[in-house]
């Protein structure tokens, strides 16, 4: 009876949540449109970096390179072949999910700072790389979108960027719901609470954390590809930036690691945050919506471990001491 | 003939670069080993220290090697505060490691922003004779600064060592570096160790920064990245545990980035680095110099 009851309030929460984030258009202004779209966009990545980094364990900081590649495959074919990103956006996913899975392989040997030093240096090299093919990449200038048309995912308005988006955060999610219970899911958990004990009960250790970051970097891809069609041009200096990485990352420990919310949640916080303090104070003060991640990130990791989301749940359990 | 001793110079040059990578990762190293966890903050101390050497310099005409005892007083302060804060909270409680992360992470990003609000990000340099004033030694020219950088990383190296070995509280962080539990059960204070280490590592990159700013005066919010990467790499070379491998690994990945200058072209350089580095670090992640690492 209780289990019910709750499962109803869950789902009307959930509907009313969709319904204002459906028509959120219809009455906010351009600007605002344009920062909740955002803060989608970056949810959905940190949600992609939840993979490998929340529930496999594995922290990364060269996300932002999976991110590039994706971009580049999807603009590469769009501008030289013709290609709709319709079409692109999952060969964007495949050949950064074919990067990750290196990653995952790399992920066998390092272990804790060393991973994420080595992912740092991963990040650096695709980002050299793509500056030194000037051929195919266009160098440090980069590549400008020139097609148009929503048959290549191209749009006038803020509007149509805004439902592309909050579809992606939504799948998203509910990728993340269906993972999380997932065979899979279940066993990259269980390698990263304790790899020998984990071998021990049959998992594929090997198996599990090479596609754990295959996954993860195949959806980074494809939000790639997104944020490509959202600015126009790409160019290596503003894909593959550390900042990125740490702001990926950034977003989903604040949010809460491992759960399919935290990435939405700490975008929803963080985001508007810092786009606000940039519309603020513009180019006045270059350093002031970045200083907020670091002061976030500290106050969270330090006070609330597990992030919000699980500050969150922990309020309501206490509540609710009868359905644990 | 003319060919040949320009590439010796370059080398020479490289090797002297690679002498102050080793103070920089020094402190890095140092850290690393006390509290196995790594400061992400380490190239934004470094600028710090590069402009406290451009504020005393300027402001009060202090003598840039005087300056860097300031900053590694300053930095070393600073360093405590910034342990008080983010590393001690976090340290011992399970996941430590990933928290330590973050929390450096978070330092990072507020030394970062914090530089870029009040200096802001267009670089800047200060006069000094000794970038000017040049030796030459069997036909090998080099700026008075860069020679002096050189010199006194290698002294630094050598004084921290002999402070670890004959030290009491050298000894209590090699201690507490080996096994942490047992330092706690002889009645060393562990959580003062790792204050103190802390402090010391970090003031070592304030003076590692000064160094710096002497002979490459290209001081800006976010100079400490490419230290950063550079002390990182070190680190890894060297393996952790020894402090002599450092200024070896330091020299080994400066003549690296010179051959890679010569022989493919200067784009090419930072790639090979990179390559050598990843290849290092799934090959022998316990580094060239180190001891195995228990796994972690």
């Amino acid at each position: 009876m209780g289990l019910e009851l709750k499962f109803t309030k869950k789902l009307i929460i959930a509907a009313l949540l969709l319904i204002i984030g459906a028509i959120f258009p219809l009455f906010a202004d351009e600007f605002l449109v344009s920062i909740l779209m955002q803060a989608y966009l970056w949810a959905f990545l940190a949600m992609s970096w939840d993979v490998i980094g929340g529930y496999g364990g594995q922290f990364s900081l060269g996300h932002a390179a999976f991110l590039a590649l994706g971009a580049y495959t999807s603009t590469i074919l769009l501008q030289g072949y013709n290609v709709s990103p319709w079409v692109g956006m999952w060969a964007a996913g495949v050949v950064a999910g074919a990067a990750g899975a290196l990653v995952g392989i790399a992920s066998l040997r390092l272990k804790g700072p060393f991973f994420a030093l080595g992912t740092i240096a991963f990040a650096e090299l695709v980002k050299l790389l793509l500056l030194y093919f000037k051929g195919i990449t266009g160098g440090p200038l980069g590549i400008l979108i020139t097609k148009s048309g929503p048959e290549n995912m191209l749009f006038e308005t803020q509007t149509p960027y805004y439902y592309l988006m909050f579809v992606l955060m939504l799948a998203g999610i509910l990728f993340l719901k269906w993972f999380e219970s997932s065979r899979f899911g279940i066993g990259l958990v269980a390698v990263r609470e304790d790899e020998e004990a984990a071998e021990g009960v049959g998992i594929n250790v090997y198996r599990t954390k090479v596609i754990g970051a295959a996954i993860s970097a195949f959806l980074t891809g494809i939000g790639g590809t997104i944020y490509a069609q959202w600015i126009h041009f790409i160019r290596p200096d503003i894909l593959v930036k550390l900042e990125y990485s740490t702001q990926i990352a950034a977003i989903d420990v604040v949010g809460g690691a491992g759960s399919p919310y935290g990435g939405l949640i700490g975008a929803l916080i963080l985001v508007p945050l810092s786009l606000y303090l940039n519309a603020l104070f513009g180019g006045m003060i270059a350093g002031l919506s970045l200083i907020l991640y670091g002061v976030v990130l500290l106050i969270v990791v330090v006070m609330i471990p597990g992030g919000i989301y699980g500050l969150l749940r922990r309020r309501l359990r206490r509540k609710l001491p009868d359905q644990r | 003939m003319i060919e040949l001793s320009a590439y010796t110079q370059l080398l020479v040059s490289y090797a002297i670069l690679g002498g102050v990578y080793g103070l920089t990762a020094l402190g890095l190293s140092l850290i690393w080993g006390v509290m196995k966890a790594v400061n992400w903050a380490h190239g934004d101390f470094l600028m710090v220290g590069m402009y406290t050497a451009f504020w005393t310099v300027t402001l009060f005409g202090i003598d840039p090697y005087i300056a860097a005892i300031v900053a590694f007083i300053l930095l070393g302060l600073i360093g405590m505060a910034t342990h008080i804060i983010a590393i001690e909270p976090v340290v011992e409680k399970p996941g430590g490691h990933e928290a330590t992360l973050l929390t450096t992470l978070g330092i990072s990003v507020i030394l970062e922003s914090l530089a870029l609000i009040l200096w802001s990000p267009s670089p800047r340099s200060y006069q000094n004779v000794y970038k000017d004033t040049f030796l030459e030694v069997l036909g090998i020219r080099t700026s008075v600064a860069e020679a002096i950088a050189f010199v006194v990383s290698i002294a630094s190296i050598v004084a921290v060592d002999q402070f670890l070995k004959r030290v009491r509280i050298g000894k209590a962080i090699r201690a507490v570096s080996q096994n942490p539990v047992g330092a706690r059960v002889v009645g060393i204070d562990v959580p003062k160790i790792r204050l103190m280490t802390f402090g010391l590592g970090v003031g070592l990159a304030g003076m590692a920064g000064v160094l710096v700013s002497t002979f490459y005066p290209n001081i800006r919010p976010l100079a400490g990245y490419v230290w950063d990467i550079a002390s990182y790499v070190v680190v890894i070379f060297a393996g952790l545990g020894t402090i002599y491998g450092v200024i070896f690994a330091g020299i080994i990945i400066g003549v690296t980035e010179g051959f890679g200058t010569i022989v493919f072209s200067n784009a090419f350089r930072q790639i090979l680095v990179y390559v050598v580095f990843l290849a290092v670090l799934l090959l022998r992640p316990q580094g060239l110099f180190g001891k195995a690492l228990r796994r972690v």
